[in-house]
């Protein structure tokens, strides 16, 4: 039969093509929005730190923040998971006392202002479980621009007065959160 | 004066581009090593997870210029990995208690060695103190076809725990971890 005739080579090159690469684990590629981190103090000889982020750094890519980052929603600061937050030491966003410990950061953008939330709940995909039951902070804080654009979002830290503002940065949009000791 | 007023409209136009590119804290550019997760289990079930940065071969070789051999390696690039563990764990019949570890390696021809240490935010392999070795382990080199131009690593479930596994060129080496 022509069938089975053509058959049998067909899977036979499968076969070879799935054993070439046949991997006994897959690997997966660069991201493209790649994670990254940020610390205080930031310096990399100093490895006693008070505070870390983890995030997703996603590019404008001529796409505007509105359309990234819509107004009102939870957003999971970044891309990808939710951005994980690590404070190793007791702190305090607006009044609000954080024990030391591994957190979700959320942020809710607005035209105006943007919320800070800090919730108990690890190891999310994006905002689709974000469970405001579980928040442990919130903290509203006014947006500023800069006239120098940001194509990949940004955080970094710095030290204040009475702790550390975590910055952060896309677009022309710059908020600033203040962590107090 | 001529040149006063030369002076003048410099440094005016210098203080203008100062002003305009002035960002009240620096953001830094991506990485040209990016980070990235590699984890077991999802939500509150997550086993396992390790943050690592991904250098790219760019025609370098293992054990050579990249990942030198008989050296304590930091398993990547910039800040060592970080091994969290959600529950004790068994490696090499040493018992993890859960937590967050760096993940050193030293790399050789034949087998590495892997190195379970509570030094934890340290860059590079500075921080690896042998005395804080909390369980080590030495793991066959095995060769791929396939060649992994970025450093990778990824967690497999075993049937009683997890293996990760390590990735980079044709390098590739394996370790368990038990429950």
């Amino acid at each position: 039969m022509k069938n089975s005739k053509l058959f049998t080579p067909i899977a036979f090159t499968l076969m070879l093509l799935a054993s070439l690469t046949n991997e006994a684990q897959e690997f997966q590629p660069l991201d493209k929005s790649p994670m990254d981190a940020t610390s205080f103090p930031q310096s990399w000889k100093e490895s006693n730190k008070l505070i870390r982020i983890n995030y997703g750094r996603p590019q404008l890519k001529d796409r505007s923040i509105e359309k990234l980052a819509p107004a009102g929603k939870v957003w999971r600061t970044g891309a990808n998971e939710a951005a994980e937050l690590t404070l190793y030491v007791d702190m305090k966003l607006g009044g609000t006392k954080v024990p030391a410990g591994i957190y979700t950061f959320y942020l809710i953008p607005g035209e105006k202002e943007w919320t800070a939330i800090i919730n108990t709940d690890l190891n999310v995909w994006g905002s689709y479980f974000y469970k405001e039951e579980n928040d442990v902070a919130r903290l509203s804080v006014p947006v500023s621009n800069n006239n120098k654009s940001l194509e990949a979002f940004s955080m970094a830290f710095k030290k204040s007065d009475d702790g550390v503002h975590l910055h952060a940065g896309w677009g022309n949009i710059r908020i600033a959160i203040p962590f107090t000791e | 004066m001529k040149t006063t007023r030369l002076f003048t409209t410099i440094a005016f136009a210098f203080m203008m581009l100062v002003s305009f590119n002035v960002d009240a804290q620096k953001f830094r550019g991506l990485d040209t090593s990016p980070m990235d997760a590699a984890s077991i289990g999802r939500g509150n079930k997550q086993l396992a997870k390790v943050y690592y940065s991904r250098p790219q071969l760019k025609g370098r070789t293992i054990g050579e210029d990249l990942a030198p051999y008989g050296k304590v390696w930091r398993t990547g690039a910039n800040e060592a990995t970080q091994l969290i563990l959600n529950m004790d764990m068994n490696l090499n019949g040493t018992k993890i208690k859960a937590g967050s570890y760096s993940l050193f390696t030293i790399p050789g021809e034949k087998e590495w060695e892997v190195i379970v240490s509570s030094d934890i935010n340290n860059w590079g392999s500075s921080g690896y103190k042998k005395e804080n070795t909390v369980a080590s382990i030495k793991a066959p080199v095995t060769m791929s076809d396939k060649s992994l131009e970025a450093f990778s690593m990824a967690f497999e479930p075993s049937d009683d725990g997890v293996h990760l596994h390590i990735g980079w060129d044709k390098v590739r080496v394996a370790v368990t971890f038990t429950k």
